[in-house]
Parts: structure tokens; C-alpha cells; sequence
């Protein structure tokens, strides 16, 4: 399983680096917890075996790092990698130095390494399916592919409108029927809906257009505009939060690589047979359009991983990303900003962000010159 | 039409921070200080051309200023009460706030009623909040800001100048750079340093700007790792009153090194690459043999024949630029403390005055879509294969 795994990932020609970067990442963003932990791991003898105080437990296997990541170590504030340190024994050396509150700088780097990882892959994953989404609705549906209709279309409107009201002003179960009518209303439209026929009275519903309306009012503005504004509505920035706002701003990117590429797909043969053949238009959809069309959302998608991560951290460093008490990257270098004497402070977290980045970035270009053929 | 619902849906009461800004009476008079603040700034008028509402609703419930009346005179509105009970709870909620024990006696007998309604239709004209807010936006008034209660217009304007300043500056330089760079690195395509160089900028590419500049703060501006690596003025603009913007952003020149460089950096390592590769695809083409049999020499293969057609692409990437060297301003500007555009957009998100982030969203769309445009003119210009339908 893993060598067919690591084959697979040679075959995209990524060099020993890249791999080696792209397994720490993910093995540093699952397993935090075991390197960078003030608890014992595993304790041998008393009542609690797994995470056990060190106070209470005598013998047992300990962290690689004795400190998590909000542990104060008040005998080492501010020191520096090199500098004298008040440590029992070299097992307790702060290896890259501590901040101002003497938290572990290592420690802390792990930890912001988890975040990175989690925010970064949820909010991708959250990318890549709002983004299929809408390549979807765009691309293979289009302008002309929802075709109702005129009785059937004006009826549907007409109804979810009442219905719309109903939801808006009424209570309980009002709200229920008013949802259940509007949901209905547009699955019998669905069902309804033909692209075939291109008679006087019937109308389409021009989802291309209207996609890509919405995705030019997204790309007027700078993605970092955008975020800060979206933060200001969301009022409180948490995990949660910052994963939908990273994804509400990528979004575009993925749609218009993927309606490129299913609208030169479409008028393909392969896919006229498969039209001739009945097979439903998800279907067709799924097995015959989107393994040929995800290649490029593929390769946004390891470019979507470096902007994600360097969002998120310069959402930190600005000081309206991930709430205060989480230690992370950005979190540590905007540390650094009132604290000019402690250099390692700026060094190493900025180390990790532009390391990160520039590993995701070298893993998109491989990938896009492996799919060009290269 | 977007901008209007995101107006009216920001978490921040435009009333409530009029009444701030003014100060006034402290105590006592704080309702009656809101409501008129309410009635000025337009909030009692309906909110759209027409409004289609249950028929137990009067023409606009705008007309009451408390939020949390407002909400509860709803709930009552649609609990299937009778007309007179509710209108009674109307007329005395206008003048003083509604007593909770009425309440609750209210929502007790509302629950065994039905509930039903229907919708009603109500046509407002053009005194409405919708209309007052385009005529507005026409005439050039984003409203006032909430801080200071200065025009948010002049606000904008005023951080405007530091970001262009610092906007085209970087622009001029990352392009200027770039061309050299790329055109060397095309000149010398074959040689090592040419191949080191190509993988550094790469590297450079790939470099966070708030990292950048932080440690160019730090090492380069102050005096904690020696005093020779104190090279640059601190960071923070001086702004003297009284002196014209001009003179204060020339007066201010040495202290715009460090953030244009950092402003610049990637945007020069992208754009050199992306000009020696076009260059080299262009040095593949037959006229360029043309040339070559001419007896031109490679110096002017190059400079005459090959740079111009591979600008081409370049000009799409120009114009890009331009809105991410606005994006980027947020933090360059936050850091070097430099009183721009970004900077008052992150203050502004801060402390909730809406009133000049709308001001910055707008000015920042239009530039985008302006940007866009010039670069289809530009296009068009130098490419005359490229007619206008």
C-alpha cells in the first residue's frame, strides 16, 4: 500500500525533498501531540496510563519535547538558542529559545505546524467542493443546459416566492412546510428541466452567467481586502471561521480552472455517446467528465495550500486570525514585532511559513508541468 | 445593490455611533440623544421602493428607534393576536419603551392563537433608504466616520496619497528590476550564475512579506545587533501639520526604501522569470534566424527583435500587479507604520466604522476594474491584430 503510494508520487516526478517536506508536514500536523507534549506519554504504574502529569507518574516514556506549547517556563524568559539557559539537564534545553512568557519557541512551532496543517486541508477540502460546485453549475450545466418550461419556470418562482415569505416572517412549523415547499418546488423544476428541447416557451436559467457575475464581484477586490472584511462581519474570528473565509475567497480560483477545461470537454465524442446512451447527466458528470477535467484543479489546489497557509498566518501576525491563546506561526512573529532584541523570535516561525509555502509551491509547478506532459 | 445590504448588515449601529461621536448628555437624555440621532441619519424611512409584509404590519416599522422593540414588536406582529391588542402595544412602544410584564401577558395569549397571516403589499415611493443612499453614493458622500466623525470621503482620501506613493513607487521599481534581471537572465541562459540566480528568485518567490519585513525592522533599523547594521531611519511617518501632503511624503522619502523593497520583491523574482521565459520561447522562432543571418549581432537580436514580442504577456501581468500591490499594502503599511490605505482599512475593521471601509471597498473595486480595463486599451494598442467589436 505505501509503495504503491510512493510510486504513484514518484511517477508525478516530485523529488526526495518535496516528499520528505510533504511527510513531515502532515506526519508534524497529526502527531503533535507526541512530540511537543509537558505530559508523559505513557506511564508506567498508577491509575491514568496515557498523558499522565509528570508529578504523579515516576517512570514512562515522555515527548521528544518536554513542554507543549503554552507551558511558561519561568526560570528561561527570553532566552536564545545559544545563550546560558537554567535547565536541569540537556533533555530540558529550550533548543530554539523561549518568547517573553518563556514558552517553548520549538514547541510552539510544532503546535503552529498543526494548525497549519488543519486549517490549510479543511479549508481546501472545503475549496475544492465549492469549487466543484460551481464548475459544475458553470461549466457543464451552463447557459443553456437548465432549460424549463415557461408555465412550469414562472409557476416554480411564484411558489418559492410565498414560500420564501412564509420562511422569512413565520414560526416553527410554519418555517418547516415553508422549506419542504421551496426544496420540492426546486427538485420538480429539476426533474423538469430539459436541455434539449429549445422551443419558443420554454426558458433557461443562465448559470454560467450568473457564476461568473459572482466570481468577478469576488476578484474585484485583493484577497487580503476581502478577508479582513469578511472577518469584520463574522465579528469574532475562530477556527471555524477562518476556514470558511479562506475558502469563500479561493473558490474562483478552482471554478474557472475546471469550466475551462469541462467546456472543451463537453462537446467531446466520447461524451455525445455516453448522452446517446441515457446515462444521466451527474453521471456523465461524474465518471466520464470530472477525472478527465481535475487535473488543473489539482495543481490550484497545491498552490490553494501555500495562500491558504500564508492567509492564516498573516491573519495571525495581523492579530485578528486564530484566537490569542493558540500559539502559531503568525502569532509567534508578531511576538518578534515588540520584541526587537529577541531575533530568533522572527527567524524561526517565518523559517517554517516560507518554508511551507515554497514546498507547496514547488509541488504545484511539478505537478502542472506533469500534466502538460512533461 | 450589494453594497446597500452589506451597509445595512455590518454589526455596528450607525445611530449608536453618531450619538459617540457627539458625546452630549451622559445620562438621561442617552434615548432621546439616539432617537434623534436615529431620525438624522434617515433610519426611521422604509427600507426599499416597496415592502411586502404580513398584512398585520404597519407601512414601515422603521419608524420605531430601539432594535429590541423593533424585534419583539415583530414576534408580536406574526403571533396571530388581535389587531387592537398589538396596535394598543404600537402606539405606547413609539413614545416609551415596552414594559416586559406587558409582554409577557402578550405572549402568553399568543400562544393560543393561530398565527396565520398573508402577505400585504406596500409601495413607498422614492423616500426610501435605498434611494437616499444611491443619490448619496452619486453625489460622492460615503457618510461620516465613525471615529472622528470626519467625511469618510476625505479620510480615504488623505491615506489615498501614502498608498499610491508607495503603490507606484514599488510598481516603477519591481518592473524596472525585473526587465533588467529577466533580460539578463535570457541574455546568459546557458551559464551557471544565470541558472543560480533563476533558482534564487524562484526561492525569493516564495517569501512571505510580513516575514521580510519584520526582520528588516528588526535588523535594519535598529541598534540591537550592532549599530552598522542601523542602516534605515525607523519605522513611523512623521506627519507635521500645516505642510501640504506633497512636501510631507517628499520630506518622508528615505523612510519609503524599506517598504517599496519588500513591497517589490516577489513581484520582481515572478516577473523576471516569466520574462526570461518568454524571451527564450521567442528565441526559437524563425525570425529571429532572420535576424541572426542579418548580421546582427546577439546584443541586438535581443534588444530589438526578441524583447518586444516577449513584453507582449507581460501586459497582462502589469495590470495584475496593480491590485496586488493594494493587497499587499495591508501589511507592509501595519508594519512600517505608514498612515495608507491599508493600513486604515485594518484600523478601520478594528474599531467597526463601516462607514470608511465601504469608502476603501469601493475605491479599491474601481481601481481593480480600471486596472482591468487599461489593460485591455493597452493590449489592444500595441497588438493591432486586436479590433474592438
Amino acid at each position: 500500500m505505501h509503495r504503491a503510494m510512493l510510486r504513484q508520487l514518484k511517477k508525478y516526478g516530485f523529488s526526495s525533498a518535496q516528499l520528505i517536506g510533504l511527510f513531515l508536514f502532515i506526519g508534524v500536523g497529526l502527531f503533535h501531540y507526541l512530540l511537543a507534549n509537558e505530559k508523559c506519554l505513557v506511564c508506567f504504574g498508577g491509575d491514568k496510563i496515557f498523558l499522565t502529569e509528570k508529578a504523579i507518574c515516576s517512570s514512562g516514556i515522555p515527548a521528544l519535547i518536554p513542554y507543549s506549547a503554552s507551558t511558561l517556563d519561568a526560570k528561561n524568559r527570553d532566552v536564545g538558542p545559544f545563550s546560558e539557559q537554567q535547565v536541569s539537564s540537556t533533555y530540558y534545553r529550550h533548543w530554539l529559545g523561549t518568547d517573553s512568557l518563556g514558552r517553548d519557541l520549538l514547541a510552539g512551532l510544532i503546535h503552529g505546524t498543526s494548525i497549519a496543517f488543519k486549517i490549510s486541508l479543511l479549508a481546501m477540502l472545503l475549496t475544492v467542493m465549492i469549487g466543484i460546485f460551481f464548475g459544475y453549475l458553470s461549466g457543464y450545466i451552463g447557459d443553456e443546459g437548465f432549460r424549463v418550461e415557461r408555465g412550469i419556470l414562472l409557476t416554480g418562482i411564484v411558489i418559492s416566492c410565498i414560500a420564501l415569505f412564509y420562511l422569512v416572517y413565520g414560526h416553527g412549523l410554519t418555517r418547516l412546510i415553508a422549506t419542504l415547499v421551496i426544496l420540492v418546488t426546486i427538485a420538480f423544476m429539476g426533474i423538469k428541466s430539459d436541455s434539449t428541447q429549445h422551443s419558443k416557451n420554454s426558458w433557461a436559467i443562465p448559470f454560467d452567467l450568473l457564476t461568473m457575475r459572482l466570481i468577478e464581484t469576488f476578484k474585484a477586490l485583493p484577497d487580503v481586502f476581502l478577508v479582513l472584511i469578511l472577518i469584520g462581519m463574522f465579528r469574532k474570528a475562530n477556527f471555524t471561521n477562518i476556514i470558511l473565509i479562506i475558502a469563500l475567497v479561493r473558490w474562483p480560483t478552482i471554478t474557472r480552472y475546471l469550466r475551462a477545461e469541462i467546456i472543451k470537454l463537453k462537446e467531446e465524442d466520447f461524451i455525445r455517446s455516453a448522452q446517446a446512451l441515457g446515462l444521466s447527466k451527474f453521471r456523465i458528470f461524474k465518471d466520464h467528465i470530472l477525472p478527465l477535467a481535475i487535473s488543473p484543479v489539482i495543481v490550484a489546489t497545491a498552490f490553494g495550500f501555500s495562500s491558504a497557509i500564508l492567509l492564516e498566518s498573516t491573519l495571525s501576525f495581523l492579530g485578528i486570525g486564530i484566537p490569542l491563546d493558540q500559539v502559531t506561526w503568525g502569532t509567534i512573529l508578531k511576538s518578534a514585532r515588540y520584541n526587537f532584541s529577541s531575533w530568533w523570535l522572527a527567524f524561526f516561525p517565518g523559517l517554517m511559513i516560507f518554508l511551507t509555502v515554497l514546498l507547496f509551491n514547488s509541488l504545484g509547478d511539478r505537478l502542472s508541468d506533469y500534466f502538460r506532459g512533461e | 445593490m450589494i453594497g446597500f445590504l452589506f451597509s445595512r448588515n455590518v454589526p455596528q449601529d450607525p445611530a449608536t455611533a453618531l450619538v459617540n461621536i457627539r458625546g452630549g448628555e451622559r445620562d438621561g437624555g442617552q434615548e432621546k440623544n439616539y432617537a434623534a440621532a436615529y431620525k438624522e441619519l434617515g433610519l426611521d424611512k422604509p427600507d426599499f421602493y416597496f415592502s411586502l409584509v404580513p398584512h398585520t404590519y404597519p407601512r414601515t416599522l422603521n419608524v420605531i428607534s430601539s432594535k429590541t422593540e423593533r424585534k419583539k414588536i415583530k414576534q408580536l406582529l406574526t403571533s396571530g393576536l388581535s389587531y387592537s391588542i398589538i396596535e394598543q402595544a404600537l402606539s405606547s412602544a413609539e413614545s416609551e419603551y415596552l414594559r416586559s410584564t406587558r409582554l409577557q401577558a402578550l405572549k402568553a395569549s399568543a400562544r393560543k392563537s393561530s398565527g396565520f397571516f398573508f402577505p400585504k403589499f406596500y409601495w413607498h415611493g422614492s423616500d426610501n433608504q435605498y434611494h437616499h443612499w444611491w443619490s448619496s453614493l452619486l453625489r460622492g458622500s460615503f457618510g461620516k466616520s465613525y471615529v472622528n466623525g470626519k467625511e469618510a470621503t476625505a479620510v480615504v482620501g488623505k491615506a489615498l496619497i501614502w498608498t499610491s506613493y508607495i503603490g507606484l513607487g514599488s510598481l516603477l521599481f519591481s518592473f524596472i528590476t525585473a526587465l533588467l534581471i529577466g533580460f539578463w537572465l535570457a541574455k546568459h541562459a546557458e551559464s551557471r550564475r544565470a541558472e543560480l540566480l533563476n533558482t534564487i528568485l524562484y526561492i525569493l518567490f516564495s517569501i512571505p512579506i510580513f516575514w521580510l519585513a519584520t526582520m528588516m525592522v528588526i535588523y535594519f533599523t535598529t541598534d540591537d545587533y550592532g549599530s552598522w547594521t542601523n542602516i534605515f531611519p525607523s519605522v513611523g511617518i512623521e506627519v507635521q501639520p500645516g505642510k501640504s501632503t506633497l512636501t510631507q511624503v517628499l520630506s518622508n522619502t528615505p523612510k519609503f526604501i524599506l517598504p517599496i523593497f519588500c513591497g517589490s520583491l516577489a513581484t520582481i523574482a515572478f516577473i523576471a522569470r516569466m520574462l526570461r521565459k518568454s524571451i527564450l520561447n521567442e528565441m526559437q522562432l524563425p525570425y529571429i534566424v532572420t535576424a541572426y543571418s542579418k548580421g546582427l549581432s546577439q546584443q541586438e537580436v535581443l534588444r530589438r527583435h526578441a524583447l518586444p514580442n516577449a513584453l507582449f504577456p507581460l501586459l497582462t501581468i502589469f495590470v495584475g500587479a496593480i491590485p496586488l500591490i493594494i493587497g499587499g499594502s495591508v501589511v507592509v503599511e501595519v508594519i512600517f507604520n505608514i498612515p495608507g490605505m491599508g493600513r486604515l482599512l485594518y484600523n478601520s475593521i478594528g474599531v467597526a466604522d463601516w462607514n470608511v471601509v465601504f469608502c476603501i471597498l469601493m475605491l479599491t473595486g474601481f481601481i481593480t476594474i480600471l486596472s482591468y480595463l487599461l489593460g485591455d486599451v493597452l493590449y489592444a494598442y500595441v497588438n493591432p491584430k486586436i479590433r474592438f467589436a
